[in-house]
């Protein structure tokens, strides 16, 4: 088994994967005669260094492809909500007709409970839109943005975090009831940061 | 006029090390190199971003070697100097053979 798994993904998320493994394992063979508390003590600098030289890298064309993001992750929470607002009231629809149309209604009568079925909830709305907003669509931000920042994913969520920031603050969401609040970005770029490191580490099939 | 690269001490220091290593220049045999003739270890985290700066400016190369059981099935990268970078080096030698000429300091031999 591959020896400090988790030291390398740590790095390859700040740098290029062959260096981080090459990088791992030149710790790897100082480690034999100074320990494993040596190697981590040598693991977390060298990640907060690769981590700062990073973002130093092309801080302006993160700047812009999170800005580009914000736009996405806007219409991905437009669709999104639309799809989730969909379901439920397809849940609810299919839920109103099997009270009314398969005997439960009767049930009812015998029984002398009155029924009157109630219109969607607003709480089930808000915590489609809610989930939608802070998670689901930052989520799927975040799987995207592998494709294009692949090894810069905690700089990225960084610049993110002050970009997304500002645009919360100043680009309101149109349409949606619960603006996505600059309180709220810690918690999206938490699920975009999510979403790269699935993207990034999910098992993929050998290639043959 | 063609640019020149302006180097620091650490990637002098660096740039020497790995000329001196020659084909077995990498990561841990840079670090102790460094370490036995300057007295002092580099932290990991200076010398890979130095190394990584230094292949940036073309001043060296790298490539990797084979996988190997005691790095934990992992490749040592290795590195060289190029030609601009034995030049960047030995310019900024001659400029610090200059400062220090007709100077007399403790322990060195042309000044």
């Amino acid at each position: 088994m591959r020896k400090h798994r988790l030291a390398e993904a740590l790095l390859s998320l700040v740098g290029p994967a062959d260096r981080a493994a090459s990088a791992i394992g030149d710790l790897i063979e100082e480690e034999g005669g100074r320990g494993r508390f040596w190697f981590w003590r040598s693991v977390m600098p060298l990640w907060l260094s690769l981590l700062w030289r990073d973002l130093r890298t092309a801080p302006l064309a993160m700047a812009v492809s999170c800005v580009a993001a914000w736009f996405v992750y806007m219409a991905l929470s437009l669709v999104f909500a639309f799809l989730g607002y969909v379901a439920v009231t397809l849940v609810w629809g299919v839920a109103y007709l099997l009270m009314h149309h398969t005997g439960f209604e009767l049930l009812a009568d015998v029984f002398l409970i009155r029924f009157d079925w109630p219109p969607i909830p607003d709480w089930a709305t808000d915590a489609i839109q809610a989930a939608v907003l802070f998670a689901i669509a930052p989520f799927q931000i975040g799987r995207g943005s592998t494709h294009f920042w692949r090894g810069h994913e905690v700089s990225l969520a960084m610049v993110l975090l002050i970009v997304w920031s500002a645009m919360a603050a100043f680009v309101p969401l149109v349409g949606i009831d619960i603006s996505a609040r600059p309180t709220m970005v810690p918690l999206m770029v938490t699920f975009v940061l999510a979403g790269a490191l699935c993207e990034r580490f999910r098992p993929r099939p050998a290639a043959s | 006029m063609a640019a020149t690269t302006a180097l620091g001490e650490f990637e002098q220091v660096v740039l020497l090390a790995i000329l001196r290593l020659g084909e077995e220049a990498y990561g841990v045999t840079i670090r102790r190199e460094i370490a036995k003739c300057t007295e002092r270890e580099p932290a990991p985290g200076a010398l890979y971003t130095t190394l990584d700066r230094l292949e940036e400016k073309g001043l060296v190369s790298s490539a990797c070697g084979d996988p190997t059981p005691e790095r934990g099935g992992r490749a040592k990268r290795y590195f060289t100097v190029t030609a601009s970078g034995v030049r960047a080096v030995a310019r900024a030698q001659r400029a610090y053979q200059r400062l220090l000429k007709g100077l007399a300091l403790p322990g060195i031999a042309h000044a």
